[in-house]
C-alpha cells in the first residue's frame, strides 16, 4: 500500500523541520510538502533540506493547497493519503493507528479528533463552542456526529482522494469536505487522536475571524446540503 | 414622448452600439460575455422606438409613471450584470486554481528530471 502523506504548509518556517523530522520516522510512507507561496523562508527550508515539496506559484488557501496534495497523490497513483499539518498540531504516531482503522474497516475517511477522549490540547473555549455549532450543524445537513469538524488530520482512501482531487471545498474546507464526502455516500469515521499546541508561528484564525468564518461555514454547509441530494453518488468511481 | 427625444435616444443607442462592436473588434471583448450587452440595447431599442408599450407596462404593473419603470429596468439589467459577472470571476477562480496546482506539480517533476539527467550524465562520464 502506497501511502503520502500531504503537508499543507504557509509560512512554517518554524515548525517545518520538527514536523518533516517527526514524519520521518516512518520512512514507509512517502510525504509532500505543499509550500502555498510562503512569504518566509519555509521554500528555502525544503531546498536546503532536500525534502519532497511542491511549491504553488500563487497562494490558493488551505483547500487550494491540500487538493494540490490530492492531485499529486492521484497522479502518482498513492493508495492512501493522509493529511497532516505544517504546524506541528499533529502527532506523527497517529498516523498508523488511523491507516490501520482505514483499511481494516473499510473506511474512505478517518479524522483523528482532539475531543473523543479529550486529552491534549483542547483549544480555547471560544474556539470549541465554534466547532460544537459546526458539529450541530453538520449533524442537522448530513446526519453524522463529528466531533472535530475542524481537524486537518484525516486519512481518505483511494477512491476518497480521487473524489478529492476534483470536488474540494476552497474557503474552509475541512468541515464541507466532511458533509461532501458524506452527501456522496463515503464512510468517514472519527478516532481520538491528542494534539499539541502550536510550537511556533501564529494560527491563521483569530477571534473576529472565527466569528465570520463561523456563520460562513454553516451557510455554505446548509448550501451544501440544499444543493448535492446526493446526486453525486453518479460520479463515484466502481472499483 | 416627442419624436426630438426619440431620435437622441435613438442616437445614444447607436453610439452604445458602436462603442460594443469596436471593444469586440479590438478583441478587448470576448464575445460570450457581450451578448448580455447586446441584450440591452435589443431593449433600449425596444423602449425607444414603442414607448406606448412602455407605459402600459407599467401601468399594468402598477407603476404610475414609465420613467420609474424605465429607472427600475435598468437597476433590475445592472443587478444581472453584476450576477453574471460574480458568475464569471467564480468560475475563473476555479480555473485559476488547477492551473496553479498543475504547474506546481509539473514543476516539481522538472525537478526531479532535471535532478536524474545529472546523475544519469555523472555516471556516462
Amino acid at each position: 500500500m502506497k501511502t503520502l502523506i500531504i503537508i499543507p504548509a504557509y509560512n512554517e518556517e518554524k515548525n517545518i523541520e520538527n514536523v518533516v523530522n517527526s514524519i520521518m520516522k516512518y520512512p514507509k510512507y512517502d510525504y509532500i510538502i505543499v509550500n502555498d507561496c510562503s512569504k518566509d523562508k519555509t521554500v528555502d527550508i525544503c531546498k536546503k533540506n532536500n525534502y519532497n515539496y511542491i511549491s504553488l506559484p500563487s497562494n490558493l488557501g488551505i483547500g487550494g493547497g491540500v487538493q494540490a496534495g490530492y492531485l499529486f497523490a492521484v497522479e502518482r497513483g498513492y493508495d492512501i493519503t493522509v493529511q497532516f499539518d505544517g504546524d506541528g498540531q499533529h502527532n506523527a504516531e497517529y498516523i498508523e493507528k488511523m491507516i490501520n482503522t482505514l483499511q481494516n474497516e473499510q473506511f474512505d475517511m478517518v479524522i483523528g479528533s482532539r475531543f473523543i477522549e479529550k486529552n491534549g490540547f483542547q483549544s480555547s473555549g471560544m474556539r470549541r463552542l465554534g466547532i460544537n455549532l459546526i458539529r450541530f450543524v453538520i449533524k442537522g445537513c448530513c446526519n453524522k456526529d463529528i466531533t472535530d469538524a475542524t481537524s486537518g488530520f484525516r486519512a481518505c482512501s483511494k477512491r476518497m482522494t480521487e473524489f478529492f482531487s476534483t470536488n474540494y471545498a476552497q474557503d474552509y474546507p475541512e468541515p464541507e469536505a466532511i458533509v461532501s464526502a458524506v452527501l456522496s455516500g463515503y464512510n468517514v469515521k472519527e478516532i481520538p487522536v491528542v494534539m499539541n499546541e502550536r510550537s511556533g508561528g501564529i494560527s491563521s484564525i483569530n477571534l473576529t475571524r472565527s466569528i465570520y468564518y463561523m456563520i460562513k461555514v454553516s451557510l455554505s454547509l446548509m448550501i451544501y446540503r440544499l444543493s448535492i441530494r446526493k446526486r453525486e453518488e453518479v460520479r463515484i468511481y466502481e472499483h | 414622448m416627442s419624436i426630438r427625444l426619440e431620435f437622441s435616444l435613438l442616437i445614444g443607442i447607436f453610439f452604445f452600439l458602436a462603442i460594443i462592436i469596436s471593444l469586440l473588434k479590438k478583441k478587448k471583448l470576448n464575445l460570450k460575455y457581450t451578448l448580455v450587452w447586446l441584450l440591452a440595447v435589443v431593449g433600449m431599442l425596444f423602449a425607444a422606438l414603442c414607448p406606448s408599450l412602455i407605459g402600459k407596462i407599467a401601468n399594468f404593473i402598477g407603476i404610475v409613471t414609465p420613467i420609474n419603470f424605465v429607472f427600475m429596468l435598468e437597476g433590475v439589467f445592472v443587478l444581472f450584470i453584476i450576477l453574471s459577472l460574480t458568475v464569471i470571476v467564480s468560475h475563473q477562480n476555479e480555473r485559476i486554481y488547477r492551473l496553479v496546482q498543475t504547474l506546481a506539480i509539473l514543476e516539481k517533476r522538472v525537478r526531479e528530471l532535471e535532478k536524474k539527467d545529472i546523475i544519469e550524465n555523472e555516471e556516462s562520464e
